[in-house]
Protein backbone atom coordinates (compact mmCIF):
# COMPACT_ATOMS: atom_id res chain seq x y z
CA UNK A 1 0.00 0.00 0.00
CA UNK A 2 0.93 2.87 -1.11
CA UNK A 3 1.70 6.13 1.39
CA UNK A 4 -0.10 8.92 0.80
CA UNK A 5 1.30 12.74 0.80
CA UNK A 6 -1.29 14.99 2.44
CA UNK A 7 1.10 17.76 1.43
CA UNK A 8 1.20 16.87 -2.24
CA UNK A 9 -2.13 16.57 -2.09
CA UNK A 10 -2.89 19.86 -0.84
CA UNK A 11 -0.51 21.48 -3.19
CA UNK A 12 -2.28 20.29 -6.17
CA UNK A 13 -5.50 21.54 -4.73
CA UNK A 14 -4.17 25.04 -4.62
CA UNK A 15 -2.76 24.88 -7.85
CA UNK A 16 -6.34 23.65 -9.54
CA UNK A 17 -8.17 25.93 -7.61
CA UNK A 18 -6.33 29.03 -8.31
CA UNK A 19 -5.62 28.12 -11.51
CA UNK A 20 -8.55 26.06 -13.07
CA UNK A 21 -11.29 26.25 -11.09
CA UNK A 22 -10.90 29.32 -9.25
CA UNK A 23 -12.85 31.84 -11.40
CA UNK A 24 -15.45 29.69 -12.53
CA UNK A 25 -16.12 28.87 -8.77
CA UNK A 26 -16.67 32.13 -7.76
CA UNK A 27 -18.71 33.39 -10.53
CA UNK A 28 -21.00 30.42 -9.63
CA UNK A 29 -21.11 30.80 -5.79
CA UNK A 30 -21.86 34.75 -6.92
CA UNK A 31 -24.86 33.65 -9.66
CA UNK A 32 -26.37 31.35 -7.20
CA UNK A 33 -26.28 33.59 -4.18
CA UNK A 34 -27.81 36.52 -6.46
CA UNK A 35 -30.68 33.72 -7.89
CA UNK A 36 -31.24 32.87 -4.06
CA UNK A 37 -31.79 36.27 -2.90
CA UNK A 38 -34.11 37.69 -5.57
CA UNK A 39 -36.24 34.31 -5.11
CA UNK A 40 -36.22 34.14 -1.58
CA UNK A 41 -38.17 37.43 -0.93
CA UNK A 42 -40.47 35.68 -3.89
CA UNK A 43 -41.10 32.53 -1.75
CA UNK A 44 -42.50 35.29 1.26
CA UNK A 45 -39.85 33.11 3.67
CA UNK A 46 -41.30 30.57 3.57
CA UNK A 47 -39.21 27.16 4.49
CA UNK A 48 -41.68 25.23 2.62
CA UNK A 49 -42.10 27.02 -0.64
CA UNK A 50 -37.95 27.49 -0.96
CA UNK A 51 -38.38 24.06 -1.90
CA UNK A 52 -38.69 24.09 -5.00
CA UNK A 53 -36.21 27.37 -5.53
CA UNK A 54 -33.57 25.26 -3.96
CA UNK A 55 -34.11 22.07 -6.42
CA UNK A 56 -33.96 24.80 -9.22
CA UNK A 57 -30.76 26.34 -7.95
CA UNK A 58 -29.23 23.12 -7.34
CA UNK A 59 -29.56 21.67 -11.04
CA UNK A 60 -28.26 25.12 -12.21
CA UNK A 61 -25.29 24.70 -10.15
CA UNK A 62 -24.72 21.18 -10.70
CA UNK A 63 -24.93 21.44 -14.26
CA UNK A 64 -22.22 24.34 -14.46
CA UNK A 65 -20.16 21.90 -11.42
CA UNK A 66 -20.08 18.96 -14.26
CA UNK A 67 -18.92 21.15 -17.21
CA UNK A 68 -15.82 23.05 -14.80
CA UNK A 69 -15.66 19.49 -14.03
CA UNK A 70 -14.77 18.29 -17.11
CA UNK A 71 -11.76 20.41 -17.60
CA UNK A 72 -9.92 17.46 -15.97
CA UNK A 73 -10.76 15.35 -19.37
CA UNK A 74 -8.49 18.71 -20.67
CA UNK A 75 -5.95 17.57 -18.24
CA UNK A 76 -5.44 14.10 -19.04
CA UNK A 77 -6.09 13.98 -22.81
CA UNK A 78 -3.70 16.98 -23.39
CA UNK A 79 -0.98 15.61 -21.41
CA UNK A 80 -0.94 18.62 -19.37
CA UNK A 81 -1.31 15.98 -16.20
CA UNK A 82 1.93 14.67 -17.25
CA UNK A 83 3.57 18.02 -16.33
CA UNK A 84 2.19 17.34 -12.54
CA UNK A 85 2.54 13.71 -12.48
CA UNK A 86 6.66 14.12 -13.71
CA UNK A 87 6.85 15.52 -10.02
CA UNK A 88 6.98 13.64 -6.64
CA UNK A 89 3.01 13.36 -6.58
CA UNK A 90 1.02 9.81 -6.97
CA UNK A 91 -1.59 9.58 -9.40
CA UNK A 92 -3.81 8.37 -6.30
CA UNK A 93 -2.73 11.75 -4.93
CA UNK A 94 -3.60 13.94 -7.78
CA UNK A 95 -6.93 12.36 -7.71
CA UNK A 96 -7.47 13.06 -4.23
CA UNK A 97 -6.46 17.24 -4.89
CA UNK A 98 -9.37 17.16 -7.99
CA UNK A 99 -11.80 15.20 -5.94
CA UNK A 100 -11.07 17.78 -2.82
CA UNK A 101 -10.78 20.72 -5.35
CA UNK A 102 -14.37 19.30 -7.30
CA UNK A 103 -16.96 17.65 -5.34
CA UNK A 104 -15.44 18.49 -2.33
CA UNK A 105 -15.15 22.58 -2.32
CA UNK A 106 -18.10 22.98 -4.87
CA UNK A 107 -20.22 21.43 -1.92
CA UNK A 108 -19.19 23.64 0.69
CA UNK A 109 -19.51 26.21 -1.91
CA UNK A 110 -23.00 25.48 -2.92
CA UNK A 111 -24.38 25.04 1.09
CA UNK A 112 -22.69 28.91 1.21
CA UNK A 113 -24.19 30.11 -1.85
CA UNK A 114 -27.73 28.53 -0.56
CA UNK A 115 -27.65 29.53 3.16
CA UNK A 116 -25.53 33.14 2.76
CA UNK A 117 -28.31 35.09 1.02
CA UNK A 118 -30.63 33.23 3.68
CA UNK A 119 -28.76 34.56 6.37
CA UNK A 120 -28.48 37.99 4.94
CA UNK A 121 -32.03 38.54 4.03
CA UNK A 122 -33.88 36.33 6.82
CA UNK A 123 -31.94 34.91 9.79
CA UNK A 124 -34.86 33.32 11.30
CA UNK A 125 -35.09 30.80 8.26
CA UNK A 126 -31.13 29.51 9.25
CA UNK A 127 -32.71 28.26 12.27
CA UNK A 128 -35.44 26.26 10.74
CA UNK A 129 -34.66 22.76 10.12
CA UNK A 130 -36.67 22.52 7.19
CA UNK A 131 -34.73 25.06 5.20
CA UNK A 132 -31.56 22.08 5.46
CA UNK A 133 -33.84 19.21 3.57
CA UNK A 134 -33.46 20.64 0.60
CA UNK A 135 -30.08 21.56 0.85
CA UNK A 136 -29.28 17.89 1.95
CA UNK A 137 -31.32 16.31 -1.30
CA UNK A 138 -29.48 18.93 -3.44
CA UNK A 139 -26.42 18.47 -2.19
CA UNK A 140 -26.58 14.80 -3.11
CA UNK A 141 -27.24 15.47 -6.10
CA UNK A 142 -24.30 18.03 -6.85
CA UNK A 143 -21.88 15.54 -5.52
CA UNK A 144 -23.28 12.38 -7.84
CA UNK A 145 -23.41 14.60 -10.55
CA UNK A 146 -19.88 16.15 -9.82
CA UNK A 147 -18.12 12.65 -9.32
CA UNK A 148 -19.63 10.96 -12.55
CA UNK A 149 -18.80 13.60 -14.69
CA UNK A 150 -14.69 13.11 -13.52
CA UNK A 151 -15.37 9.43 -14.00
CA UNK A 152 -16.35 9.76 -17.39
CA UNK A 153 -14.19 12.57 -17.97
CA UNK A 154 -11.25 10.57 -17.04
CA UNK A 155 -12.69 7.36 -19.17
CA UNK A 156 -13.26 9.83 -22.10
CA UNK A 157 -10.04 12.32 -22.23
CA UNK A 158 -11.68 14.49 -24.10
CA UNK A 159 -13.62 17.98 -22.98
CA UNK A 160 -16.29 18.17 -25.33
CA UNK A 161 -17.17 13.68 -25.09
CA UNK A 162 -17.57 14.67 -21.56
CA UNK A 163 -19.71 17.38 -21.98
CA UNK A 164 -21.48 15.64 -24.70
CA UNK A 165 -21.95 12.39 -22.03
CA UNK A 166 -22.70 14.63 -18.95
CA UNK A 167 -25.48 16.82 -20.70
CA UNK A 168 -26.73 13.21 -22.15
CA UNK A 169 -26.79 11.66 -18.58
CA UNK A 170 -28.61 15.09 -17.05
CA UNK A 171 -31.24 15.50 -19.79
CA UNK A 172 -31.40 13.63 -22.69
CA UNK A 173 -31.61 10.25 -21.63
CA UNK A 174 -34.27 11.37 -18.44
CA UNK A 175 -36.16 13.24 -21.66
CA UNK A 176 -35.96 10.32 -23.69
CA UNK A 177 -36.33 7.87 -20.95
CA UNK A 178 -39.66 9.20 -20.08
CA UNK A 179 -41.14 10.08 -23.58
CA UNK A 180 -40.55 6.11 -24.41
CA UNK A 181 -42.09 5.36 -20.64
CA UNK A 182 -45.33 7.37 -21.51
CA UNK A 183 -45.86 6.17 -25.32
CA UNK A 184 -45.60 2.72 -23.39
CA UNK A 185 -47.95 3.34 -21.17
CA UNK A 186 -50.78 5.09 -23.94
CA UNK A 187 -50.04 2.39 -26.29
CA UNK A 188 -49.53 -0.66 -23.88
CA UNK A 189 -52.21 0.79 -21.86
CA UNK A 190 -49.86 0.52 -18.57
CA UNK A 191 -50.28 2.16 -15.56
CA UNK A 192 -46.78 3.83 -14.58
CA UNK A 193 -47.43 5.43 -10.39
CA UNK A 194 -45.69 8.67 -9.68
CA UNK A 195 -43.35 7.04 -7.58
CA UNK A 196 -42.61 5.13 -10.53
CA UNK A 197 -41.65 7.97 -12.51
CA UNK A 198 -39.87 9.75 -9.63
CA UNK A 199 -37.98 6.56 -9.25
CA UNK A 200 -37.21 6.82 -12.84
CA UNK A 201 -36.07 10.68 -12.92
CA UNK A 202 -33.87 10.07 -9.41
CA UNK A 203 -31.60 7.89 -10.87
CA UNK A 204 -30.38 11.12 -13.65
CA UNK A 205 -31.79 13.97 -10.58
CA UNK A 206 -31.21 11.92 -7.36
CA UNK A 207 -32.77 15.67 -5.70
CA UNK A 208 -36.34 14.96 -7.28
CA UNK A 209 -37.51 12.35 -4.67
CA UNK A 210 -37.78 15.44 -2.11
CA UNK A 211 -41.27 16.29 -3.97
CA UNK A 212 -42.23 12.40 -3.49
CA UNK A 213 -44.43 11.77 0.00
CA UNK A 214 -43.70 8.30 0.26
CA UNK A 215 -40.72 7.72 2.86
CA UNK A 216 -39.31 5.09 1.00
CA UNK A 217 -38.72 6.94 -2.25
CA UNK A 218 -37.10 9.80 -0.21
CA UNK A 219 -34.70 7.32 1.21
CA UNK A 220 -34.03 5.57 -1.81
CA UNK A 221 -32.60 9.00 -3.35
CA UNK A 222 -30.39 9.43 -0.64
CA UNK A 223 -29.38 6.34 -0.38
CA UNK A 224 -28.51 6.45 -4.45
CA UNK A 225 -27.25 9.78 -4.37
CA UNK A 226 -24.80 9.44 -1.21
CA UNK A 227 -24.03 5.57 -1.58
CA UNK A 228 -23.84 5.80 -5.39
CA UNK A 229 -20.89 9.26 -4.38
CA UNK A 230 -19.21 7.46 -1.67
CA UNK A 231 -18.78 4.19 -4.70
CA UNK A 232 -17.70 6.75 -7.24
CA UNK A 233 -15.07 7.74 -4.98
CA UNK A 234 -13.75 4.47 -4.31
CA UNK A 235 -13.64 3.81 -7.97
CA UNK A 236 -12.01 6.95 -8.90
CA UNK A 237 -9.40 6.47 -6.31
CA UNK A 238 -9.15 2.67 -7.42
CA UNK A 239 -8.85 3.70 -11.64
CA UNK A 240 -6.83 6.51 -10.74
CA UNK A 241 -3.89 4.16 -10.80
CA UNK A 242 -4.58 3.21 -14.41
CA UNK A 243 -3.89 6.13 -15.71
CA UNK A 244 -1.89 6.48 -17.80
CA UNK A 245 -0.39 9.89 -19.83
CA UNK B 1 21.76 2.36 -11.87
CA UNK B 2 18.52 1.56 -14.60
CA UNK B 3 17.78 -1.49 -15.24
CA UNK B 4 14.90 -3.17 -18.12
CA UNK B 5 14.36 -6.25 -17.65
CA UNK B 6 12.54 -7.66 -20.11
CA UNK B 7 9.65 -5.17 -19.85
CA UNK B 8 6.81 -5.70 -22.77
CA UNK B 9 4.42 -2.39 -23.13
CA UNK B 10 1.48 -3.10 -25.42
CA UNK B 11 -0.78 0.36 -26.11
CA UNK B 12 -4.91 -0.61 -27.05
CA UNK B 13 -6.77 -3.87 -27.22
CA UNK B 14 -8.12 -6.23 -29.45
CA UNK B 15 -7.25 -5.79 -33.64
CA UNK B 16 -5.88 -2.32 -32.18
CA UNK B 17 -3.33 -3.22 -29.77
CA UNK B 18 0.28 -1.92 -30.66
CA UNK B 19 3.33 -3.32 -28.90
CA UNK B 20 5.87 -0.52 -28.08
CA UNK B 21 8.33 -2.35 -26.30
CA UNK B 22 8.87 -6.44 -27.26
CA UNK B 23 11.03 -7.54 -24.21
CA UNK B 24 13.17 -4.64 -23.45
CA UNK B 25 16.00 -5.51 -21.56
CA UNK B 26 19.03 -2.91 -20.66
CA UNK B 27 21.16 -1.33 -18.39
CA UNK B 28 22.01 2.85 -18.11
CA UNK B 29 24.86 3.11 -15.17
CA UNK B 30 24.83 5.94 -12.25
CA UNK B 31 26.20 8.95 -13.67
CA UNK B 32 26.16 8.14 -17.57
CA UNK B 33 25.10 10.90 -20.11
CA UNK B 34 22.97 8.00 -21.95
CA UNK B 35 21.56 8.59 -25.50
CA UNK B 36 18.13 6.23 -26.13
CA UNK B 37 18.80 6.10 -29.83
CA UNK B 38 16.23 5.06 -32.33
CA UNK B 39 13.93 6.36 -35.00
CA UNK B 40 10.32 7.78 -34.40
CA UNK B 41 7.97 5.40 -32.97
CA UNK B 42 10.37 2.97 -31.46
CA UNK B 43 9.74 2.66 -27.54
CA UNK B 44 12.48 5.31 -26.85
CA UNK B 45 9.19 7.63 -24.93
CA UNK B 46 7.34 4.63 -24.02
CA UNK B 47 10.91 3.72 -21.97
CA UNK B 48 11.38 7.36 -20.55
CA UNK B 49 7.97 6.99 -19.22
CA UNK B 50 7.88 3.78 -17.62
CA UNK B 51 10.89 5.14 -16.03
CA UNK B 52 8.78 7.48 -14.03
CA UNK B 53 5.72 5.30 -13.54
CA UNK B 54 3.54 7.44 -16.15
CA UNK B 55 2.86 3.96 -18.06
CA UNK B 56 2.34 0.67 -16.80
CA UNK B 57 4.39 -2.06 -17.77
CA UNK B 58 2.40 -5.18 -19.18
CA UNK B 59 5.31 -7.52 -17.74
CA UNK B 60 8.70 -7.33 -16.89
CA UNK B 61 10.87 -5.34 -14.40
CA UNK B 62 11.95 -1.81 -14.28
CA UNK B 63 14.14 -0.94 -11.77
CA UNK B 64 15.36 2.72 -10.76
CA UNK B 65 18.26 2.84 -8.14
CA UNK B 66 16.19 -0.27 -6.90
CA UNK B 67 13.08 1.18 -7.18
CA UNK B 68 10.01 0.38 -8.93
CA UNK B 69 8.82 2.93 -10.47
CA UNK B 70 4.93 1.58 -10.03
CA UNK B 71 5.14 0.73 -6.61
CA UNK B 72 7.82 3.33 -5.27
CA UNK B 73 6.15 5.84 -7.69
CA UNK B 74 6.78 9.21 -5.71
CA UNK B 75 10.50 8.12 -4.52
CA UNK B 76 11.40 7.59 -7.89
CA UNK B 77 9.89 10.92 -8.93
CA UNK B 78 11.17 12.51 -6.47
CA UNK B 79 14.74 11.47 -7.77
CA UNK B 80 14.56 11.85 -11.60
CA UNK B 81 13.74 15.07 -13.31
CA UNK B 82 11.49 14.47 -16.34
CA UNK B 83 11.19 16.46 -19.50
CA UNK B 84 8.12 15.67 -22.00
CA UNK B 85 8.88 15.96 -25.94
CA UNK B 86 6.29 17.90 -26.04
CA UNK B 87 5.10 19.20 -22.68
CA UNK B 88 1.89 20.88 -22.79
CA UNK B 89 1.55 23.52 -19.95
CA UNK B 90 -1.15 25.89 -18.54
CA UNK B 91 -0.69 28.17 -21.01
CA UNK B 92 -2.38 31.51 -18.75
CA UNK B 93 -0.41 30.67 -15.34
CA UNK B 94 2.27 32.95 -14.90
CA UNK B 95 5.86 31.13 -15.05
CA UNK B 96 6.63 32.04 -11.17
CA UNK B 97 3.55 30.38 -9.95
CA UNK B 98 4.06 27.21 -12.41
CA UNK B 99 7.19 26.95 -10.72
CA UNK B 100 6.71 28.07 -7.42
CA UNK B 101 3.79 24.59 -7.38
CA UNK B 102 6.76 22.44 -8.92
CA UNK B 103 8.77 23.77 -6.23
CA UNK B 104 5.82 23.03 -3.77
CA UNK B 105 6.08 19.41 -4.74
CA UNK B 106 9.70 18.88 -4.57
CA UNK B 107 9.48 20.44 -1.32
CA UNK B 108 12.54 22.84 -2.89
CA UNK B 109 13.10 27.12 -1.19
CA UNK B 110 11.42 29.93 -3.61
CA UNK B 111 15.11 30.97 -3.96
CA UNK B 112 16.16 27.93 -5.57
CA UNK B 113 13.58 28.47 -8.60
CA UNK B 114 15.12 32.41 -8.72
CA UNK B 115 18.44 29.91 -9.31
CA UNK B 116 17.78 27.34 -11.92
CA UNK B 117 15.58 30.20 -13.55
CA UNK B 118 18.78 32.24 -13.83
CA UNK B 119 20.73 29.32 -14.98
CA UNK B 120 18.58 27.98 -17.70
CA UNK B 121 17.91 31.72 -18.20
CA UNK B 122 14.30 32.23 -17.86
CA UNK B 123 14.65 34.59 -15.14
CA UNK B 124 12.93 37.70 -17.16
CA UNK B 125 10.07 35.54 -17.84
CA UNK B 126 9.03 34.47 -14.29
CA UNK B 127 6.76 37.43 -13.82
CA UNK B 128 4.98 37.19 -17.38
CA UNK B 129 2.26 34.01 -18.64
CA UNK B 130 3.68 30.92 -20.01
CA UNK B 131 2.22 31.45 -23.26
CA UNK B 132 4.59 34.67 -24.08
CA UNK B 133 7.27 32.02 -24.19
CA UNK B 134 8.64 31.33 -27.44
CA UNK B 135 8.66 27.53 -28.43
CA UNK B 136 13.08 27.19 -27.19
CA UNK B 137 12.18 29.39 -24.05
CA UNK B 138 8.91 27.08 -23.50
CA UNK B 139 11.83 23.93 -23.23
CA UNK B 140 13.75 25.60 -21.36
CA UNK B 141 11.10 26.28 -18.94
CA UNK B 142 10.75 22.42 -19.03
CA UNK B 143 14.27 22.14 -18.08
CA UNK B 144 14.00 24.44 -14.98
CA UNK B 145 10.94 22.48 -13.52
CA UNK B 146 13.23 19.05 -14.34
CA UNK B 147 16.06 20.30 -12.15
CA UNK B 148 14.22 22.37 -9.74
CA UNK B 149 15.45 19.75 -6.99
CA UNK B 150 18.58 18.88 -8.89
CA UNK B 151 17.76 15.38 -9.40
CA UNK B 152 19.86 12.52 -9.41
CA UNK B 153 18.44 11.52 -12.57
CA UNK B 154 17.71 13.31 -15.30
CA UNK B 155 15.22 12.19 -18.26
CA UNK B 156 14.92 14.50 -21.42
CA UNK B 157 13.04 13.10 -24.02
CA UNK B 158 14.15 15.03 -27.39
CA UNK B 159 14.76 18.22 -25.49
CA UNK B 160 16.22 19.35 -29.32
CA UNK B 161 13.14 18.78 -31.06
CA UNK B 162 11.31 21.88 -32.37
CA UNK B 163 14.08 24.32 -31.67
CA UNK B 164 15.73 26.10 -34.64
CA UNK B 165 19.68 24.57 -34.94
CA UNK B 166 21.34 27.11 -32.36
CA UNK B 167 18.99 26.79 -29.65
CA UNK B 168 19.46 23.04 -30.72
CA UNK B 169 23.27 23.32 -29.49
CA UNK B 170 22.68 25.62 -26.83
CA UNK B 171 20.35 22.96 -25.36
CA UNK B 172 22.85 20.24 -25.86
CA UNK B 173 26.08 22.01 -24.41
CA UNK B 174 23.67 23.08 -21.58
CA UNK B 175 22.71 19.98 -20.70
CA UNK B 176 26.54 18.87 -20.67
CA UNK B 177 27.43 21.70 -18.29
CA UNK B 178 24.21 20.35 -16.24
CA UNK B 179 25.57 16.52 -16.05
CA UNK B 180 29.04 17.42 -15.29
CA UNK B 181 28.06 20.09 -12.31
CA UNK B 182 25.25 18.02 -10.91
CA UNK B 183 27.06 14.90 -11.77
CA UNK B 184 23.29 13.25 -12.48
CA UNK B 185 22.54 10.16 -14.60
CA UNK B 186 21.19 11.41 -17.65
CA UNK B 187 19.21 9.90 -20.41
CA UNK B 188 18.55 11.53 -23.53
CA UNK B 189 16.34 9.93 -26.24
CA UNK B 190 16.50 11.72 -30.23
CA UNK B 191 16.22 10.40 -33.35
CA UNK B 192 19.11 12.86 -34.30
CA UNK B 193 21.77 10.81 -34.25
CA UNK B 194 24.75 13.20 -35.42
CA UNK B 195 23.94 16.06 -32.52
CA UNK B 196 24.02 13.39 -29.54
CA UNK B 197 27.49 12.32 -30.31
CA UNK B 198 28.70 15.49 -28.78
CA UNK B 199 27.85 15.16 -25.89
CA UNK B 200 26.32 11.34 -24.61
CA UNK B 201 29.29 8.89 -23.48
CA UNK B 202 26.50 5.74 -23.25
CA UNK B 203 23.92 4.89 -25.84
CA UNK B 204 21.05 2.30 -25.71
CA UNK B 205 20.03 1.79 -29.51
CA UNK B 206 16.31 0.96 -30.06
CA UNK B 207 14.35 -0.38 -33.00
CA UNK B 208 10.69 -1.45 -33.51
CA UNK B 209 10.52 -1.88 -29.25
CA UNK B 210 13.17 -3.64 -29.52
CA UNK B 211 16.53 -3.16 -27.79
CA UNK B 212 19.42 -4.41 -30.05
CA UNK B 213 22.52 -3.33 -27.95
CA UNK B 214 23.33 -0.78 -25.27
CA UNK B 215 27.07 -0.07 -23.79
CA UNK B 216 30.08 2.40 -23.55
CA UNK B 217 30.18 4.35 -26.83
CA UNK B 218 33.71 3.02 -27.06
CA UNK B 219 32.75 -0.19 -26.53
CA UNK B 220 30.16 -0.05 -28.80
CA UNK B 221 32.81 1.56 -31.30
CA UNK B 222 34.65 -1.44 -31.19
CA UNK B 223 32.67 -3.99 -31.45
CA UNK B 224 30.71 -2.35 -34.74
CA UNK B 225 33.96 -1.14 -36.13
CA UNK B 226 32.59 2.61 -37.00
CA UNK B 227 34.04 5.18 -39.02
CA UNK B 228 33.92 8.98 -39.64
CA UNK B 229 34.45 10.53 -42.49
CA UNK B 230 36.05 14.15 -42.27
CA UNK B 231 36.53 16.95 -44.45
CA UNK B 232 39.90 18.29 -44.73
CA UNK B 233 40.68 21.55 -46.63
CA UNK B 234 44.35 22.13 -47.67
CA UNK B 235 46.24 25.08 -48.27
CA UNK B 236 48.55 23.69 -50.28
CA UNK B 237 50.03 20.32 -50.95
CA UNK B 238 47.63 17.57 -50.09
CA UNK B 239 48.77 15.00 -51.47
CA UNK B 240 51.53 15.81 -48.39
CA UNK B 241 48.91 16.12 -46.11
CA UNK B 242 47.31 13.12 -46.94
CA UNK B 243 50.89 11.10 -46.56
CA UNK B 244 50.96 12.46 -43.14
CA UNK B 245 47.29 11.32 -42.61
CA UNK B 246 47.81 7.65 -43.99
CA UNK B 247 50.84 7.45 -41.80
CA UNK B 248 48.45 7.54 -38.52
CA UNK B 249 47.42 3.81 -37.35
CA UNK B 250 43.92 4.94 -37.17
CA UNK B 251 43.28 6.55 -40.33
CA UNK B 252 41.84 3.37 -42.66
CA UNK B 253 41.88 5.72 -46.10
CA UNK B 254 42.69 8.90 -47.74
CA UNK B 255 40.56 10.20 -50.74
CA UNK B 256 42.25 13.42 -52.42
CA UNK B 257 38.91 14.96 -54.09
CA UNK B 258 40.11 18.03 -55.88
CA UNK B 259 43.49 20.35 -55.09
CA UNK B 260 42.67 21.39 -51.87
CA UNK B 261 39.85 18.90 -50.29
CA UNK B 262 40.49 15.61 -49.04
CA UNK B 263 37.91 12.74 -47.51
CA UNK B 264 39.69 11.38 -44.26
CA UNK B 265 38.08 7.58 -43.09
CA UNK B 266 39.21 7.14 -39.42
CA UNK B 267 38.12 4.72 -37.13
CA UNK B 268 35.50 6.68 -34.86
CA UNK B 269 37.43 4.68 -31.73
CA UNK B 270 40.43 6.98 -32.11
CA UNK B 271 38.73 10.61 -33.54
CA UNK B 272 40.03 12.28 -30.53
CA UNK B 273 43.89 12.03 -31.42
CA UNK B 274 43.31 12.10 -35.22
CA UNK B 275 42.02 16.03 -34.16
CA UNK B 276 45.02 16.41 -32.06
CA UNK B 277 47.11 15.83 -35.44
CA UNK B 278 44.72 17.58 -37.50
CA UNK B 279 44.78 20.84 -34.99
CA UNK B 280 48.63 20.86 -35.54
CA UNK B 281 48.36 20.47 -39.53
CA UNK B 282 45.91 23.68 -38.79
CA UNK B 283 48.16 25.25 -36.47
CA UNK B 284 51.01 24.83 -39.33
CA UNK B 285 48.94 26.09 -42.07
CA UNK B 286 48.99 22.91 -43.77
CA UNK B 287 45.12 22.35 -43.21
CA UNK B 288 42.59 25.03 -43.73
CA UNK B 289 40.03 23.45 -41.53
CA UNK B 290 38.35 20.20 -41.29
CA UNK B 291 34.61 18.95 -40.04
CA UNK B 292 33.58 15.40 -40.07
CA UNK B 293 30.64 14.51 -42.67
CA UNK B 294 29.45 11.48 -41.43
CA UNK B 295 27.85 10.96 -38.00
CA UNK B 296 29.24 7.91 -36.16
CA UNK B 297 26.37 7.12 -33.89
CA UNK B 298 24.68 6.83 -37.56
CA UNK B 299 26.76 3.99 -38.53
CA UNK B 300 27.02 2.24 -35.20
CA UNK B 301 22.99 2.17 -35.31
CA UNK B 302 22.63 0.86 -38.50
CA UNK B 303 25.16 -1.72 -38.12
CA UNK B 304 24.02 -2.60 -34.80
CA UNK B 305 20.59 -3.04 -36.17
CA UNK B 306 22.40 -4.95 -39.19
CA UNK B 307 24.01 -6.93 -36.91
CA UNK B 308 20.70 -7.63 -34.75
CA UNK B 309 18.76 -8.49 -38.12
Amino acid sequence: MKRISLDAILAQTDFIVMNTLGKALITLVILVSVLNGVFLPVTGFDPDATKGTEVFLGVIYTLMAALMLTGIADEVGTGQAMIYLVQPITKREYMAAWLLAGPALLGVSYIAAILIPALVLSPRLVTKPIIYEPVIYTLGELLYIALLTLFLSLLLRNKSRAVFAMLSFMFLIPALGLLILGILSSTLGLHISDEVLTVFTSIFHPAVVIFENDSMVRVFGLLYSYGGSAALVALLLKYSERIEV
Amino acid sequence: MIEFRNVVKTYGSGKRRVTALQGASFIVPSGALAGFLGPNGSGKTTSLKLMVGLLRRDSGEVSVKGLDPEREEREVKALTGFLPERPVYPLSVRVEDFLRHVARLRRVPWSDVRRIARLVGIDKYLDKPIKAMSRGYLQRLGLAQTLLSQPEILLLDEPTANLDPIARMEMLELIATLKRDLGATVIISSHILPELQLVIDYAVFIHRGVVIDYGRLDELSAKYGAVTIYEVKTSREPRRVAQQLIGLEHVKGVLIKDDNTLEVHVDSRASTEVHHVLDELVSEGLVLSYEAKSSYLDQLYRRAVETAG
